[in-house]
């Protein structure tokens, strides 16, 4: 085991990207393999730097492709390793046969994702089509508005992940650039704090263990798959009890309180703005703002995207009257995945039923302004006043041709 | 309280104009690094465009005492630093000065001449980095020497004993025993030479 420092917490200006490297550095996972891709790539540079200089007792596997990046974390981790990655994009998209082995083989591999748009045109900025088509594959995913957030869910991820009760693997998503490459000042922990935290990895079944033969990945047709696909299921409906356990420790551990979601000035709001990640922060500015003008307004902010906490959004939402989604990618030929899931939450668990609009925004790194936001929301409150969204529905935000 | 009463958003908000390979995004990077010091939640990030030597380039730092919430690049800056005086004619320089917004600008030119290029009446401060950064160096770096000069134009930012102690630690990770001595040089010359009008 290499040497770590005990000390207090430090107070860090450091980039999204850097502050996953240094929470891997924490981790100390047996194995990482991974392939860079922008803008993810800083969170493999620095950590490669740590294993070269002796910080980690990481093995790290180059590879020469994330297809082999994925297939080299099974392994890994059915071997019994702790085993972490990260990648972006099209990188993730070449991953996406592993990524079901893995979920499906309850390896609890754990990735940094930092979001950026899919190929077609090709952009190599901010938008959630990757993790978003993702969705799908069985990984929990967590989503941070700040570098400080992606930091702490990548320091929960572990303990989330590895539970009994769900070995799931786990992607902490962060926007691109936004966050990725922005220095920003946060809370780095104690290196012993953290892997006191963590704690030390307990393998399942190993296949290295010699005295208890197993198989893993076996060819599996109609007789169990769809018992191991409802096993794999219950992992994921366990999770959203484990998230929060975790999640309670870490607020006595850290002092930092998260849960499934963030409400953000939501007990009384006629109006609420639902989105993921960084432009959270430009909507609690507006909220600020608008609510010193008397607007009641608020925001959801979804934190545990799969897991999806339908009755406790429900719930959330009880007394909104209109609730605005933004999403940052699109389903094309259908509304965007967040407000799909937003309306099954609202109409099967709000006592009340709001009116719901949906907009799509940030398609490969567009921006969204404060500017933009308050015409959102002055938009929603026009929806409010006439009881109906009227032809606003589906419109897309800063985009040449629609009016919004 | 660092919070600007005049930009959009209340914070401090600094733009950085320079080419691709001159160091605005480094500069943002290390000026963030070295508020970080003075205890504020500091923000630096650059734009991200084609990548390519020679092209103009932004960067932007955030500063204030609460939590700094926002990621849309500076529009309203109360400092714009201008690290390659050819682009001081293109309106991206302008745009969003307010009557406060200062200028610092690496030129050899007085103020009054830096006003009539950008066709306002602002603050300018001039300071000729390029030259203190060949003495220094032998070939042009001019960010520490902005730095330096930033600490003259906004010492309630960062004052310049400040700078020159958080400026040691910063560079002392990255940078050799010589290295570091000859940017704390620089940044004490860029705060002594510059020019304000």
């Amino acid at each position: 085991m290499t040497n770590v420092t005990a000390g207090k917490p430090k107070i860090v200006p450091i980039t999204g990207a850097g502050a996953c490297a240094q929470a891997m550095r924490q981790i100390n996972p047996d194995v990482v393999a991974a392939f860079p891709i922008t803008p993810s790539t800083q969170v493999v540079e620095d950590f490669s730097a740590f294993v070269a200089n002796g910080l980690v007792d990481t093995e790290f596997v180059t590879v020469e492709s994330e297809h082999s990046a994925m297939s080299a974390c099974i392994g890994a981790s059915a071997a019994g390793g702790r085993v972490m990655t990260a990648t972006s994009s099209a990188g993730m998209a070449y991953m996406w046969e592993l990524l079901y082995v893995a979920a499906s083989m309850r390896q609890p591999v754990l990735m940094t994702l930092v979001n950026r748009a899919l190929t077609g045109p090709i952009n190599i900025h901010c938008d959630h089509s990757d993790s978003m088509g993702a969705r799908d594959a069985g990984w929990i995913q967590l989503y941070s508005e700040t570098n400080q957030e992606a930091y702490d869910n990548l320091v929960m991820a572990a303990r989330i992940a590895e539970h009994p009760d769900v070995r799931l693997p786990l992607m902490v998503c962060q926007d691109g650039f936004i966050t990725s490459h922005s220095i920003q000042t946060m809370q780095l922990e104690d290196d012993k704090a953290v892997r006191a935290f963590v704690g030390p990895h307990k393998p399942y079944h190993s296949i290295l263990d010699t005295d208890k033969p197993v198989t893993w990945g076996a060819l599996d047709l109609q007789d169990y798959y769809i018992e191991h696909k409802r096993g794999q299921e219950q992992g994921m409906r366990n999770a959203l009890r484990v998230i929060q356990e975790v999640s309670d420790d870490f607020a006595k551990t850290f002092g930092r309180q998260y849960g499934l979601f963030e409400d953000y000035r939501l007990e009384d709001a006629d109006i609420v703005l639902v989105a993921l990640n960084s432009a959270a922060g430009e909507i609690k500015e507006v909220i600020d703002e608008m609510r010193s003008k008397g607007e009641k307004v608020g925001l959801l902010k979804i934190r545990s995207f799969r897991p999806f906490p339908y009755v406790e959004i429900g719930q959330a939402l009880s007394s909104a009257k209109i609730v605005t989604v933004l999403d940052r990618s699109a389903s094309f030929g259908a509304h965007g995945p967040l407000f799909t899931e937003i309306s099954t939450a609202v109409y099967n668990y709000s006592p009340n039923q709001p009116l719901l609009l949906a907009h799509t925004f940030g398609l490969g790194g567009r921006e969204l302004t404060l500017r933009h936001i308050e015409h959102i929301i002055s938009e929603s409150r026009i929806c409010l006043d006439k009881g109906e969204v009227g032809n606003r529905q589906g419109l897309w935000v800063n985009v040449r041709g629609d009016k919004l | 309280m660092v919070r600007s009463k005049d930009t959009i958003s209340g914070y401090f908000e600094i733009r950085w104009h320079g080419r691709g390979g001159q160091g605005a995004v480094t500069g943002a990077k290390s000026l963030a690094e070295c508020v970080q010091g003075t205890g504020r939640n500091v923000v630096a990030f650059p734009e991200y465009g084609p990548e390519r030597r020679g092209a103009p380039v932004k960067a932007f730092n955030r500063f204030c005492d609460t939590y700094i919430r926002i990621h849309t690049p500076v529009t309203t800056p109360d400092v714009v630093i201008v690290i390659d005086a050819s682009l001081l004619p293109l309106p991206a320089i302008r745009d969003g000065a307010r009557e406060h917004t200062i200028f610092l600008v690496n030129i050899e030119k007085t103020p009054d001449q830096v006003r009539e290029i950008l066709g306002l009446e602002n603050r300018v401060v001039t300071v000729a980095a390029n030259s203190i950064s060949h003495k220094l160096f032998k070939r042009e770096i001019p960010n520490s020497t902005m730095l330096g000069a930033f600490a003259k134009v906004a010492p309630h930012i960062i004052g310049i004993d400040q700078l020159r102690d958080e400026a040691r630690h910063v560079f002392s990770d990255l940078l050799g025993a010589d290295l570091v001595e000859r940017n704390l040089q620089a940044i004490q010359q860029g705060h002594d030479l510059c020019h304000i009008g």
